[in-house]
């Protein structure tokens, strides 16, 4: 080697060496001047903490003093340090640069101080700006495993007093408030925070603190005053004061009311008055009134407690001088005559006994007040030694230990003794509250508090005081404890009670979903056995199957894309390019040739027409993937739509290829379109198949999620659904329930979907049960139609003819009877005529032989007379005698025979008259019978009672039965319209929901189509058309490559990196224990395999916007977010996914990468699809405010009259049973909010409850406003003719 | 602050991390833990940005979930070799 060229090497080296030396030195003095600044800050803290006295203190009470001495030594070693480096530095100046041994020499001095600043215990101080010095000593001390919590908080909050000190300097300075808005809102952050820290010292500290407040910030108030703002809002607060936090924020209302009148111009004259600042000072006010309250009420309540201590042990002390003196005077034999009986000596030492064990004042008084009475008698009076009486010696001592005269202990006496506790518990309400503002003195600080207040209260005992202090402490400490303690038991329970209410509520998704699955199985005839796990598992691998079928194929149209692709697109740009510069050839060289020309532009027209077309079509799959993750709304039926515009595109692109004038175009064109074309028919092609995918995919997430329930599981599950049948069974019964249910699913928001399905789950059961039911029914009921329908003809034909026939020859045989009856009767007259005649004859004769008996005697007398005693005479008397005497015999012949004959006569008709009698009355029974047996014939005909007819009174009641089960029917067939309606409102509001969807969707679609028209036309230049290639050579796939490289060792062991699942976690922290020695090194062996491979990665490949993990397990790919990248869809979805693939394939090796690269591409959409959905119902996405407040009174009014409706149908429902008054009543109580109107003469009339309750009630009607603050939105009419009726809802 | 390196965090959910590495900004705490088993005795493959913070006088130790800070903790919270 020359050695010239070896020289120059060499010196090359020193000079670099040299060059590197001066580097070290220089930094070394930077770090110098920055060291020397921290220990200057340093020094200036503990002189500031020792100047305070905390140092002493903290010494003093630091059980650990070699710790504390080890720190102030720390902060000597590094002055040290300084020292030495300064010397170092100095005379590395002097150093020979041109002797390459003494620069090494120095360098390697210099590194360990350069370094010192590097090494940091392990702890890394990210923000250098912001390390406070400090930390800086706490971190080595750190190191050491120094316990310096207490003094690094008291040394933090003096780091903070002197932000607050500069703060406050600045506030102080008149020219305060000409500072910028940003310079003084800074300057009253700092003294804020500040002064609510400064609470957490000491009360004497919080004192001098708010004088300086109010003598710093109060001034800064009083200046702001004159600038007329301020004096409005300091008027309103002063005049009602700012003490109560409610008043205040009305005040702040008005304040920012104030604000919100200024005009401009006010607004800007007073602009550091900008009221973010207003609000923060006031607010910080109030705090700081209130906190300064409580702190003073605690600490009263402690001095209150303190003392109350202090007195009772300056009774005990009193109490044992006075007995003392007592059993002096007892011994003095100079003592009076003691006159008390034995027993009262034994009560009055009783309760002198009750004296000496007095605590406090009050039982003092109790006790003397006892002992009063017995020693009041001045006869047996106790004369003490220095001859005092007794008591007035106990007054007289307790004058002297602070208290006036005997009324003072009278009024403890009459105190609550409980007093003490009640002084404790406040204390702890107060440390309670000052918890809740974040500002709990600290026990040190009381201690320290405690400390100060024994050096002033007490001189003499400091022993004793001291004791009661600690009493007093452990008491404060164990009421807080117990406070403590019980917030813990409180936290403990609510957890408990939340982790069951969790479980339940898992319990009740998972028993729904089996429950349906079950019903499922049982729908399809499957049998409900344990394969139903493989029958899941057989679907899953099934679709898995599919979709990887569908991958091969994506895989081979993407291949073939590529291939092609590539090579058309080349093509394309070609001959574009080779026209573009024909064109501009031809526009120099032939530019008169115009027809020429006109055809040359065209034909780049149509290029860029078909350009542009093939744009569109390859951007709207990339804007969609683009729109997926900026707005994480895109579902499947979205992809869907986004596939018909492109077909839309293409099938424009076939068009305009098909229509182009082939006069234009060379053959050579005309083929390129059409290799274009079919290239956007096989992108087409593939988004279909991406589309295939994601729904299997959807398809799988939704199998996964069956899971086999445990044979204690199915049985509960089989009781519930038992249980369900019978309230299936039930609720066929209570159609009122179902509806009920129903109407409060729709009532709660839930999802439409979730709405439908659960009326399905409802209603068709019930249906279902019926419908067998049903169809017998209608069997049986048409039977027995049948039957009833023939009855009467059988009735007819048969019995009732027969009957009938029977009653008619009966009535015809009574008819005969009483014929015969009629002609018997005749001849009875006829006989009792003539035996009537005979019985007139014979009267007739016997008158004739009374006339002849007469003319005898008239003869006889006449004969016996003298003057006719002549024979003539007595010849013609004889002779007439005779004659008469003949005519009687005659007479009496006939007589006689006619009385025989009548006799005869007489007999026989009597005879007859007794026979026709019987017969008649024969006849009339006979006749009697005949009728009732018509009647009965009669009767039964009637009422169908006769035998022939029970078998068709059974048969009409079955029909009866049928017909009420008819009834039933028609329940059924009312609870179907029911649900009709239901399904039809439910129809409706998808309806809407589908409206919305949609609208959305056009809007993205709009927007796409607006990019797409403002896309110009021009002619693509060769970026454009490298642009174009993009999305065919895919350059994205390639970081996976390299993703997977750079993590060999998560890929070789398949290990789970950054957990998914559980992505987030969140909890409060326990405790930090310290783990056995080997958890650590296989921790560290851990770390040292992946924990580097995940952060390379991560250094490598900056996130944005949080990066998404991949699990690949058996095939299937979830995708998840890692490092806590947002879940939430609020939030900006990662804009650029860095794909994490952190487990192998069931192969155990990644195979495909292009296929996985596809697979968690299409998966990590369709999980962040997933979870739009599925948080779909609680994400309102308003346009603007407004809207989004107009719709959320349009839902509130529009549940409010869902309310209306709903009790408007119950009460119709209950109708029959509680009448029609409470129908109107419901509606009105639901009603309240809204005005109410009675319509008068076409006009709108409002009135009050009462008065629209009576107008209902008096069959009128009255009209309920439905309005929010600013808008009628309708009108909903009650009354006679609208019960129910629900009007129109105007928007 | 308190050195929380080699230190096992107890959480009141139940779980448990192993604090790997530490680091202090803007006043916060933020380790690199993995999660350890419930009887303490070997570790998972879990490993996460836990981030400590004081709410309501309370300690509550959550995951990191700013993508700026995350990036910002992989640069310095990176195990030492």
């Amino acid at each position: 080697m020359n050695p010239n060229t070896t020289n120059n090497i060499e010196k090359q080296k020193r000079l670099e060496e040299n060059l590197s030396f001066l580097e070290s030195v220089k930094i070394l003095e930077k770090k110098q001047l920055e060291y020397e600044k921290i220990c200057k800050e340093r020094i200036e803290i503990l002189n500031e903490l020792d100047q305070k006295g905390v140092l002493d203190l903290y010494i003093a009470r630091k059980r650990d003093d070699a710790s504390y001495r080890k720190l102030i030594n720390s902060i000597k070693d590094h002055k040290t340090i300084i020292r030495e480096a300064s010397k170092i530095i100095a005379s590395a100046y002097k150093c020979d640069f041109s002797n390459p041994k003494e620069v090494k020499k120095w360098l390697e001095k210099l590194t360990p101080y350069i370094n010192d600043y590097e090494i940091n215990s392990g702890i890394i101080d990210i923000d250098k700006t912001l390390k406070s010095p400090i930390d800086l000593i706490l971190n080595e001390l750190a190191q050491q495993n120094y316990n310096f919590e207490q003094r690094t908080s008291n040394q933090k909050k003096d780091d903070e007093h002197n932000r607050i000190v500069n703060a406050y300097k600045r506030i102080e300075d008149p020219q305060f408030l000409n500072l910028s808005i940003e310079e003084i809102n800074s300057n009253l952050e700092i003294i804020f925070p500040y002064i609510r820290q400064e609470l957490r010292i000491n009360a004497e500290e919080l004192k001098e603190k708010t004088e300086e407040y109010n003598s710093n910030v109060l001034p800064i108030v009083n200046q702001m005053k004159t600038e007329g703002l301020m004096n409005t809002i300091l008027s309103i607060l002063e005049k009602n004061g700012y003490n109560q936090e409610e008043e205040f924020l009305v005040k702040y209302d008005g304040i920012n009311e104030y604000i919100g009148c200024l005009t401009e111009e006010e607004y800007n004259k007073n602009h550091y008055l900008e009221h973010n600042i207003v609000h923060t000072m006031y607010l910080d006010l109030l705090h700081f009134g209130m906190l300064s309250r409580n702190l003073k009420k605690d600490m009263d309540n402690y001095n209150q407690e303190l003392e109350q201590t202090l007195n009772s042990k300056k009774i005990q002390l009193f109490l044992e001088k006075i007995n003392m003196k007592i059993q002096d005077a007892s011994a003095s034999p100079e003592s009076p005559k003691k006159k008390y009986t034995t027993k009262e000596e034994q009560k009055i030492n009783n309760i002198m006994k009750e004296l000496n064990n007095c605590a406090t004042y009050s039982a003092l008084g109790s006790a003397m007040e006892k002992l009063t009475k017995y020693i009041n008698d001045p006869q047996k009076t106790i004369i003490l030694s220095n001859g005092k009486h007794i008591i007035e010696e106990i007054f007289a001592q307790a004058t002297l230990i602070g208290y006036d005269d005997s009324m003072d202990i009278r009024l403890i006496v009459e105190n609550n003794p409980l007093e003490n506790i009640e002084a404790i518990t406040n204390c702890i309400k107060n440390l309670k509250e000052l918890k809740k503002y974040n500002c709990f003195i600290s026990e040190k600080c009381r201690e320290v508090l405690k400390q100060k207040k024994l050096e002033k209260t007490t001189k003499t005992s400091p022993d004793t005081l001291d004791k009661i202090v600690t009493i007093c402490h452990q008491v404060m400490t164990e009421g807080w404890n117990q406070y403590e303690q019980k917030l813990t038991e409180i936290d403990k329970k609510i957890m408990i009670l939340n982790e069951q209410l969790i479980k339940i509520e898992n319990d009740r998704i998972r028993y729904a979903n089996t429950i349906s699955l079950i019903e499922n199985i049982t729908n399809s005839e499957v049998k409900y056995n344990a394969s139903f796990d493989e029958l899941i598992l057989n679907s899953i691998t099934q679709k898995q199957k599919e979709r990887q079928k569908l991958n091969q194929k994506s895989n081979q149209l993407q291949k073939k894309k590529e291939l092609t692709g590539k090579k058309v697109l080349e093509e394309f740009s070609q001959l574009y390019l080779t026209h573009a510069s024909d064109l501009k050839k031809y526009e120099k060289e032939q530019p008169e040739n115009e027809e020429e020309l006109i055809k040359l532009q065209n034909r780049l027209v149509m290029y860029q027409q078909i350009k542009n077309l093939f744009v569109a079509n390859e951007d709207i799959k990339r804007k969609a993937i683009q729109i997926d993750k900026e707005r994480r709304s895109l579902k499947l039926s979205d992809i869907k739509s986004l596939i018909e515009t492109q077909e839309d595109i293409v099938a424009r692109m076939k068009d305009t290829i098909d229509n182009m004038d082939r006069k234009i175009l060379e053959e050579r064109d005309y083929a390129m379109f059409q290799q274009l074309y079919e290239l956007s028919l096989l992108s087409i092609e593939i988004q279909k198949t991406e589309y295939q995918k994601q729904g299997i995919n959807a398809e799988i997430k939704e199998l996964e999620t069956y899971k086999l329930p445990t044979p204690e599981e199915i049985t509960t599950i089989k009781e519930k659904i038992k249980e369900l049948k019978k309230e299936e069974i039930i609720l066929t019964k209570n159609p009122e329930l179902i509806a009920q249910e129903i109407r409060e699913l729709i009532n709660s928001n839930s999802r439409q979907e979730a709405i439908g399905e659960k009326l399905d789950q409802l209603i068709n059961p019930i249906i279902e049960f019926y419908k067998p039911q049903k169809a017998r029914l209608k069997y049986e009921m048409d039977q027995l139609k049948t039957k009833i329908d023939n009855i009467p003809n059988y009735i007819d034909e048969n019995k009732v003819s027969l009957k009938r026939e029977e009653k008619e020859n009966i009535e015809q045989e009574i008819t005969r009877k009483d014929d015969k009856i009629i002609e018997l009767q005749d001849r009875i007259n006829k006989r009792e005529e003539e035996y009537q005649f005979l019985a007139n004859y014979i009267v007739i004769l016997t008158e004739q032989l009374k006339n002849y008996q007469e003319e005898k005697q008239i003869l006889l007398t006449w004969g016996s007379e003298e003057s006719h005693s002549s024979i003539e005479v007595q010849k013609v008397l004889t002779e007439l005698f005779n004659q008469n005497k003949s005519n009687m015999t005659r007479i009496n012949q006939e007589l006689s025979s006619y009385n025989a004959k009548l006799e005869k006569l007489k007999q026989e008709i009597t005879q007859e008259i007794e026979l026709d009698l019987i017969k008649i009355e024969q006849l009339k029974e006979e006749r009697k019978n005949l009728i009732n047996q018509a009647q009965t014939i009669a009767n039964m005909l009637e009422d169908g009672t006769a035998p022939q007819l029970i078998d068709t009174n059974k048969k009409l009641d079955d029909l009866k039965e049928l017909l009420k089960k008819k009834e039933k029917l028609k329940e059924l067939e009312s609870i179907e319209t029911l649900k009709q309606s239901y399904m039809d409102e439910i129809a409706n509001k998808k309806v809407m929901e589908q409206v919305h969807h949609n609208s959305a969707l056009s809007e993205v679609l709009e927007n796409e189509s607006r990019v797409l028209s403002n896309s110009k036309i021009e002619v693509l230049d060769t970026k454009e058309i490298e642009l174009l290639k993009e999305p065919l050579s895919s350059p994205n796939h390639v970081p996976l490559n390299n993703n997977l490289n750079a993590l060999p060792g998560v890929l070789e062991s398949g290990a789970q990196i950054l957990s998914n699942g559980q992505i987030i976690e969140k909890s409060e922290l326990r405790a930090v224990t310290t783990p056995k020695r080997s958890l650590v090194s296989k921790a560290k062996q851990l770390v040292a395999k992946k924990g580097k491979a995940i952060f390379d990665y991560l250094k490598k490949h900056p996130l944005k916007g949080g990066a998404v993990l991949a699990m690949i397990v058996g095939g299937v790919i979830t995708v998840t977010s890692i490092f806590g990248g947002t879940k939430s869809p609020t939030k900006t979805p990662p804009k650029n996914q860095n794909i994490f693939i952190t487990q192998t394939t069931d192969n155990g090796y990644v195979e495909h990468l292009d296929q996985i690269t596809e697979e968690i591409d299409s998966t990590a959409k369709i999980s962040f699809n997933q979870e739009v959905i599925e948080r779909k119902e609680d994400i309102e996405l308003p346009t603007y405010q407004f809207e989004q407040e107009y719709q959320q009174a349009i839902d509130n009014i529009i549940n409010k009259e869902e309310n209306i409706y709903t009790s408007a149908y119950d009460a119709i429902y209950e109708q029959n049973a509680v009448g029609a008054d409470k129908l109107y009543m419901n509606a009105f109580e639901n009603a309240e909010l809204g005005t109410i109107y009675k319509i008068e003469n076409d006009q709108l009339i409002k009135i009050d409850m009462e008065e629209a309750a009576s107008i209902v009630e008096n069959g009128g009607r009255v009209s309920v406003a439905v309005e929010n603050e600013k808008h009628r939105i309708g009108f909903i009419t009650i009354g006679e003719e609208n019960t129910n009726q629900k009007s129109g809802i105007s928007r | 602050m308190e050195n929380r390196i080699n230190k096992i965090l107890n959480l009141k959910n139940g779980h448990k991390y192993l604090v790997l590495n530490q680091a202090y900004y803007k006043g916060n705490n933020f380790y690199f833990a993995v999660k350890i088993t419930d009887d303490e005795e070997d570790v998972t493959d879990e490993f996460r940005l836990l981030e400590e913070k004081q709410v309501d006088g309370k300690i509550i130790i959550s995951t990191v979930e700013d993508p700026k800070m995350i990036k910002l903790l992989a640069e310095y919270l990176s195990p030492k070799e």
